[in-house]
């Protein structure tokens, strides 16, 4: 095994344990630094596979934007370790982990098989250091990849990016509405709704 | 890509409905004080705008893909915009009286249930994969946040909480199986996945696929709420505010079975695999209706009830996707049966909520099936449309949903098909409903009513009268003349039936 | 080893563990971080489809960023619905949320 080899193995390897402690530890402050880690995983990985805008951006919006907001609530929730409670822990802890083993053998089976039926490579291969250059395909020389996902995403994907204004205006008002203190108090008609706790 | 104005009138329904969400956003920012009945009238305006510009489309519309193979704008597109846009009306129309009762109507309920109708409607009009997916997310998202809509309300929380942790969890699973189609074929548009499909790349790559497929049906089972992914919808749809409850549980079927269709009936050719396919959906269609309806026979609060009633018939649905998987000859017959249910669903069981939502006791919403006791005499009308609601869901002749139902059975028993056991089930099943819905018919004409303090009350303001009038002169329509309706959903099936042909060349 | 099986074994793993999370976690806020992996999980495949399969079109690198957006629009309405449920009831353990039936 060779240098290049372990580092992806190591990179992916940590990815997972990350992944397991996000899940397994009963502190959701620490889960979410946990989940920090697997994302930056995920970037170096993303890098070897030569997105390179894509690892920018799993630090910037996942690991920047979107963590902070899971450490806010955490801690405006003021969170502390989970209660465990035996009593239904148990079962549910065999049933979740039969249903992951079967949806993990589902999908090794569903995917191992393909990558034989096409042609191999080594995991070197993609994980070389020069593959991490920026590489505009061949007839688009001079076009950075970034340049070229900016086109793609405002020619042929145009209709879904304005899609993804409304996905986010309505998180908006989703965010706004239900988390916002107290809303204006309208003037009511007689014969309201009566009890409220 | 290049935008013509043809593109741009071409989705411009969906384009109506979005600014319309925006323009109600900004009156209610700009004049807090403003009548939301006013807001609710103009949403119901643009609406009705929408619809006419989508009615251009009726019933061919037009097969070539628009905007880079995103939006279909076919007469499939049509009819289900259409349905979506009826539902978002009458839902609007029905939820007024009741919001300003709960103290909770502000300008953003409006604008959700427009962006809602908008998610829906994109997802029934896509033509790729990523366009399905974002239509089903801004659906769900604004599904979740109506859900939670009565912040005050333990209930309503809760229900927000439970709908919007499966649905993620649901959207991951959906997303999963995307990836792997992507993986299969290079592309996510669904014409490439079809010629990808279609070609056929060996074993290996046919598990990929076929998991992938798995993934996606999780995803769109979860959606239109189909056993075993249908544990969330009698808690949300109790939980929730009954207006939004209603709105949900026609639009999000509606939007939810229009992509499942489309996407099974376009992107996945060859008739093993179809055959397969259609072997699973035909056992989650069997337990669905097994469980929906035996489930709902104990039940004693009518929201619970009819969420199990639409468990059940999103069941029903899932036969005529048997059917158009299974019959490559004729699969039309089952597209069009499909177009038919939804339409009638969406009318009948908008009029159930509408009586419903119309129902009061001592300042409390009349939830509780005992209590309908005696309500067909205080109130002859509603009674009335009440049990002819309740007698179309279960599918009595001559109304709408009977036609529903031997519409499926039809197309089901094509010796093609080749599942005799599912119609057994079908018909099996619609008997015990009718001991659930005759039921709620039954306490409100043989028991005594109650009097004094307990009695309940029943309001209708003009919108919720012009909303029950509406379903309920739907409902009667397609009874009795169903023939209009489906020779046109017949030719809009031909239609996406030949776009599929298309797809192979 | 292959390159493309070997991501998406990873993405499997990471996929299951995100399962397993949803499935045995209570607190509702790590539940939604189960399914950030999740979702994360998905776009790992998607990348690593478009980089072994035509290196000419970038269209998965294109869907990951779309998933991105997905993935922030649910963690914000997601959040503040949690925010939601904890001032009405002072906690968002899920198994004790029991007004309605789970």
């Amino acid at each position: 095994m060779n240098v290049a080899n372990l580092g992806f193995f190591l990179v992916a390897g940590l990815s997972i344990v990350s992944a397991g402690f996000v899940i397994f530890h009963p502190n959701p402050v620490r889960s979410a630094l946990f989940l920090v880690v697997n994302f930056i995983c995920l970037a170096i990985l993303y890098l070897t596979l030569n997105a390179q805008l894509l690892a920018a951006l799993q630090v910037i919006v996942y690991a920047g934007a979107i963590m902070v907001l899971f450490l806010f609530v955490i801690m405006l929730l003021n969170l502390g370790g989970e209660r465990a409670r035996e009593d239904a822990l148990a079962g549910q802890k065999f049933a979740g982990g039969f249903l992951a083993l079967v949806v993990l053998g589902a999908l090794s089976v569903g995917l191992y098989q393909v990558v034989s039926a096409k042609e191999t490579r080594p995991v070197t291969d993609a994980w070389r250091l020069e593959q991490m250059r920026f590489q505009a395909p061949p007839g688009k020389e001079g076009e950075v990849q970034i340049a070229q996902i900016g086109s793609e995403l405002f020619r042929n994907y145009l209709y879904p990016f304005e899609l993804t204004s409304v996905l986010l205006l309505v998180g908006l008002i989703g965010a706004v509405l239900l988390a916002k203190r107290r809303l204006p108090e309208q003037s009511q008609p007689e014969g309201q709704r009566r009890d409220r706790p | 890509m290049q935008i013509t104005p043809r593109d741009i009138w071409n989705i411009s329904p969906h384009l109506v409905v979005a600014a319309l969400g925006l323009i109600i956003l900004l009156i209610d920012a700009i004049w807090p004080r403003i009548s939301k009945r006013q807001l609710a009238n103009l949403a119901l305006l643009g609406l009705i705008g929408a619809g006419a510009l989508q009615a251009r489309f009726w019933p061919r519309g037009q097969v070539t893909p628009v905007l880079g193979g995103m939006i279909v704008p076919d007469g499939y597109t049509a009819f289900f915009n259409l349905v979506l846009l009826v539902g978002a009306g009458i839902s609007l129309l029905l939820s007024t009286d009741y919001l300003e009762w709960d103290g909770s109507a502000h300008g953003e309920y409006h604008a959700l249930v427009l962006f809602t109708a908008f998610g829906g409607m994109v997802m029934a009009a896509a033509g790729h994969l990523i366009v399905v997916f974002l239509g089903l997310e801004i659906l769900s998202i604004s599904l979740y946040i109506l859900a939670g809509y009565q912040r005050e309300r333990r209930e309503s929380q809760e229900a927000a909480l439970k709908y919007f942790l499966l649905g993620a969890f649901a959207s991951a699973f959906f997303l999963y199986g995307m990836a792997l189609v992507y993986g299969y074929a290079g592309s996510l548009d669904l014409h490439a996945i079809a010629r990808a499909a279609g070609a056929g790349q060996g074993a290996a790559a046919n598990q990929l696929l076929l998991t992938g497929i798995g993934l996606l049906l999780v995803g769109f089972g979860f959606k239109v709420a189909v056993v075993p992914f249908h544990i969330w919808t009698p808690d949300v749809y109790e939980g929730a505010p009954t207006s939004a409850t209603a709105f949900m549980s026609v639009v999000a079927k509606a939007a939810g079975f229009a992509a499942f269709v489309r996407v099974f009936a376009l992107a996945f050719p060859g008739a093993d695999l179809r055959h397969q396919v259609g072997a699973v959906v035909a056992s989650i269609a069997m337990l669905t209706m097994v469980v929906g309806n035996t489930a709902a026979v104990l039940q004693t609060n009518i929201k619970r009830l009819l969420a199990y009633s639409s468990i059940a018939h999103a069941g029903y649905i899932l036969v005529g996707v048997v059917a158009v998987l299974r019959n490559p000859a004729a699969p039309a017959e089952g597209v069009s049966a499909v177009l038919f249910y939804t339409l009638a669903y969406t009318f009948m069981n908008l009029g159930a909520f509408a009586v419903v939502l119309a129902l009061r006791r001592r300042g409390e919403e009349l939830l509780n099936i005992e209590e309908y006791a005696g309500l067909g005499f205080r109130y002859p009308w509603l009674g009335a449309l009440m049990a002819l609601f309740m007698l179309s869901l279960a599918g009595m002749p001559p109304t709408a949903g009977f036609f529903a139902k031997l519409y499926l059975i039809r197309a089901a028993l094509s010796p093609l098909v080749g599942m005799w056991w599912l119609v057994i089930t079908l018909a099996l099943t619609s008997v015990v409903s009718f001991y659930y819905y005759i039921r709620v018919v039954t306490v409100m004409y043989m028991r005594p009513a109650v009097e004094g303090e307990q009695a309940p009350q029943a309001s209708a303001g003009p919108h919720l009268g012009t909303g029950l009038a509406l379903a309920a002169l739907g409902t009667i329509l397609l009874g009795l003349i169903p023939a209009g309706i489906l020779q046109a959903a017949q030719q809009i099936a031909e239609g996406l039936v030949e776009l599929g042909g298309m797809a192979l060349r | 080893m292959d390159p493309l099986n070997a991501f998406l074994i990873v993405s499997a793993g990471l996929f299951s563990v995100g399962v397993f999370g949803v499935l045995t976690r209570r607190n509702a806020v790590a539940i939604l971080m189960s399914i950030e992996l999740m979702l994360n999980a998905a776009n790992l495949n998607l990348i690593a489809f478009a980089r072994f399969g035509d290196p000419t079109v970038l269209a998965g690198q294109v869907f990951a960023i779309f998933v991105l957006t997905v993935a922030a629009a649910e963690a914000a309405v997601g959040l503040a619905i949690v925010l939601c449920v904890y001032r009405n009831i002072r906690h968002i353990n899920v198994d004790d949320l029991h007004i309605l039936k789970w």
